[in-house]
């Protein structure tokens, strides 16, 4: 089971401000900090924010692991993700992407309900997508 | 005599920045609307004068990027490559700059010099953005003109940028979006390959980056250019980098995000509120088809309580009235004189006219529902059934106007966005029964099933509509591969109406109409008069009835003699014609003696296999100039002629057999 304790978040340092995400680990009874995102090196003061226990979902880990990402269309009304990539066709990942589907992108799920197109709000628009469409466009969350 | 200067602009823009608006603005009436050549795209151009300049504009169809997805994009860009106009205004919604500049960063790799029209300036500060046109201005080294074209603001400044751009373009310096550095190489490698062999107008550079992007009709350009060891290299390089679509796409947002950064001083908060507590209800799969249902019937109420009333009025004044008169004053003259002048031309110009409020209330409705922003949500709605028909959900409005008359339902399909599903729907269109041959129902019906009647009319709307999805299912399947195009659209946010680009709208699209079909319709309608009056001056021995008696076997196999033959023949012209014709054939004087009479020479079954016939058949004369004039196509509405032939005679001929069967 992994908890997630905090953020860390980093003082100014001399190589500039800079952020990142560690995540403390229950492995085995002791508490041990997996680090994720980027590093910028030189000295740096570290305090830690205890923001609370969250269980971590399956998909999260699975994601987290690298060993599937989301289908935009498993995304419930509400939540959000960022954007990986496509498993399709060049003409659908074209349009989708000319539309403001880029990696990198914020994607916010606004309805998904029984089999049929659902709605997503991308750079501040509001797409209607069919389903299969959708099931075609990787997301982390 | 001063030589007056003519500048060429391109309008170009995404779809709901208010791009028609800008352009009524500009061009007002003087606009001329027609189609783009070869393909159904409307094309509108206009003109204005300005500072001893005659400007002429183009409007290019709304698309969200310039690659070749879509017919609409390849028009908007070969336009510009190909006519060289002299500056293309970008217009953009300044509540949603950061997708709309994706379009801009297209435009800019090309060579025309650009103004950016940032339109929706009222909507943005009512969400709270603040935006610097200047800082943008600079940042992109290109015109930046601040505009709300609802309220008529920020027009003259736009006409002054054009102007002043055109005459000193030696200080535009655009800073061009750069391909990111992770494909520099490539793309420089493609250019090398292919720079030689890039055909004129095209832009060598602009080139090997659709190449990158695996744009079709570019591939297919080169492929046919290139020699076969380059192209081996090319189609190599590409295979390797076959995600590169995404990654220039990427790019592109990325400097359009530093551009944005720039110039947005305070992000928005809340601004889609309204839009979000409206789409609540009306893109929910119940609660949205509820709505969907409440305002087709409120068209419907409106157009019946409304538009009958006014037709009733302009029947009895215009078209009775003037036959009367035209009587009169040619009661000296020969018989067939005054027949022809009353029956045929008044009796067929008098259609057209009645034609009017109807049209008129239908543009006004769609134009409103388009305007307003409901038509992607009632087309989100209802896609999940159209898909089934291998439509698109954006269909089903225009085929439920066919319940009215399928006139505006042809002329409706405009709002349909790609070209493949416009043409399917179209040729779908006249299988949905409209009021003229529920009329036939309601008169024939009651003849000869009695109490049953109302079951067996509702059973043949049904078989319509069956016909209808099969037809949708198997043209789709041969005429277009099957497959149908992804589902996405935008849903824009509501905003109010803006009257007089509906109201210019409707007006076109009325006169275009009336132009078109005007003239069509009282020629085949003064035809089909002459058939059936000449030679004798008796329809019994008319051309018509010979031609009647030469379909008779054909009819016979429908239970259906040579006169019923000659009431679906006059049916063409309008639906009703069919009791009218009867009647005369008959010799009945009133539809009243009329209805005697027709049990005594039909049996059921025959009844039911002319119905049947009537319901699939070719729509009136003016559904068919109507397709033509949309389709641009004599191939396309050919092809739906001879469909509905053959699909009314086959259905027709089938339900007779195992009626007579039964009976």
């Amino acid at each position: 089971m992994e908890i997630v304790i905090g953020t860390i978040r980093n003082k100014p340092s001399m190589a500039g401000p800079e952020m990142w995400r560690t995540r403390w680990r229950m492995h085995k009874g002791d508490m041990r900090p997996s680090t994720t995102g980027s590093w910028s090196g030189g000295d740096s003061v570290q305090e830690v924010a205890v923001t609370g226990v969250k269980e971590r979902d399956i998909t999260e880990r699975r994601a987290e692991a690298g060993v599937d990402l989301l289908r935009l269309s498993e995304l419930k009304a509400g939540e959000e993700a960022t954007l990986q990539g496509f498993e399709a066709g060049h003409g659908l990942a074209s349009r989708l992407s000319a539309l403001g589907f880029t990696p990198g992108a914020q994607v916010t799920m606004l309805q998904n309900i029984g089999h049929g197109p659902l709605i997503v709000k991308v750079r501040d628009t509001r797409i209607a997508l069919g389903r299969g469409e959708a099931m075609k466009v990787r997301v982390r969350r | 005599m001063t030589e007056q200067r003519t500048i060429k602009v391109a309008l170009a823009g995404q779809p709901n920045v208010g791009k028609s608006t800008v352009f009524n603005l500009l061009t007002g009436l003087s606009q001329h609307v027609g189609n783009w050549p070869g393909k159904t795209v409307e094309r509108k151009e206009g003109t204005y004068c300005h500072n001893g300049a005659s400007v002429h504009i183009v409007d290019l169809p709304g698309t969200y990027s310039l690659t070749a997805n879509s017919a609409e994009e390849v028009i908007g860009r070969d336009h510009i490559i190909r006519e060289k106009p002299d500056v293309v205004v970008a217009v953009i919604n300044a509540s949603s700059m950061e997708r709309n500049l994706y379009l801009v960063a297209e435009l800019l790799s090309l060579q025309t010099p650009v103004i950016v029209a940032m339109n929706m300036m009222d909507v943005a500060e009512q969400g709270g953005l603040k935006i610097e046109p200047q800082v943008l201005e600079a940042a992109l080294g290109v015109p930046v003109v601040p505009m709300t074209a609802t309220r008529n603001q920020g027009i003259r400044e736009l006409v002054e940028a054009i102007d002043e751009l055109t005459r000193d373009g030696a200080s535009y310096e655009p800073k061009r979006p750069e391909i990111r550095e992770d494909h520099r190489e490539v793309l420089e490698e493609l250019q090398d390959l292919v720079g030689a062999y890039v055909p004129q107008p095209y832009p060598a550079d602009w080139v090997s980056l659709k190449l990158l992007e695996g744009d079709d009709e570019i591939l297919r350009m080169m492929q046919d250019r290139l020699p076969e060891d380059i192209w081996e290299a090319v189609h190599d390089i590409l295979k390797e980098h076959e995600d590169a679509v995404v990654a220039v796409a990427s790019g592109r947002y990325d400097w359009v995000g530093r551009m944005t950064r720039a110039a947005l001083v305070r992000p928005g908060v809340g601004q889609v509120t309204l839009t979000e507590r409206l789409d609540r209800w009306a893109t929910h799969p119940l609660w949205g088809l509820l709505v969907l249902a409440g305002i087709l019937g409120l068209v419907f109420w409106l157009t019946y309580s409304v538009g009958a009333p006014l037709q009733g009025l302009l029947e009895t004044y215009v078209v009775e009235g003037g036959g009367q008169f035209a009587g009169n004053a040619l009661h000296r003259a020969p018989a067939w004189l005054s027949s022809l002048v009353v029956d045929g031309v008044i009796g067929g110009a008098g259609m057209v006219i009645t034609f009017i409020p109807i049209l008129i209330i239908f543009f006004a409705f769609m134009g409103l529902l388009e305007d307003v922003g409901y038509m992607a949500r009632a087309g989100y709605v209802m896609d999940r059934f159209m898909h089934l028909m291998g439509l698109h959900g954006k269909s089903f409005l225009p085929l439920f106007m066919g319940f009215g008359c399928n006139v505006p339902a042809v002329l409706g399909t405009r709002v349909i966005e790609s070209q493949r599903g416009r043409l399917l729907t179209t040729m779908l269109v006249p299988l949905v029964p409209c009021t003229a041959r529920m009329m036939v129902l309601a008169f024939f019906t009651p003849l000869f099933f009695g109490s049953a009647a109302p079951l067996v009319a509702w059973s043949l709307v049904g078989l319509s509509l069956l016909v209808l999805a099969v037809s949708g299912v198997l043209i789709n399947k041969v005429a277009f591969g099957g497959e149908r195009a992804a589902f996405i659209m935008e849903l824009p946010l509501y905003h109010l109406p803006n009257w007089r680009t509906i109201g210019i709208l409707i007006w076109q699209r009325s006169l275009a109409f009336f132009k078109r079909a005007g003239t069509v319709i009282l020629v085949v309608s003064v035809v089909l008069w002459a058939l059936s009056a000449l030679p004798t001056g008796e329809i019994e021995t008319s051309y018509l009835a010979g031609v009647g008696r030469l379909l008779a076997p054909l009819g016979s196999l429908m239970g259906l003699s040579w006169k019923m033959m000659v009431a679906l023949l006059t049916s063409f012209v309008a639906k009703e014609n069919s009791i009218a014709s009867l009647g005369v054939l008959y010799g009945a004087s009133s539809e009243g003696s009329l209805a005697q009479t027709l049990p005594a020479v039909m049996t059921p079954a025959a009844a039911l296999g002319f119905l049947v016939v009537q319901m699939l058949f070719i729509p009136c004369v003016a559904t068919v100039v109507s397709i033509l004039n949309e389709t641009r196509s004599w191939r396309w509405t050919l092809f739906n002629l001879v469909f509905l032939l053959m699909v009314s005679f086959g259905v027709g001929i089938l339900v007779y057999q195992v009626a007579a069967l039964v009976a």
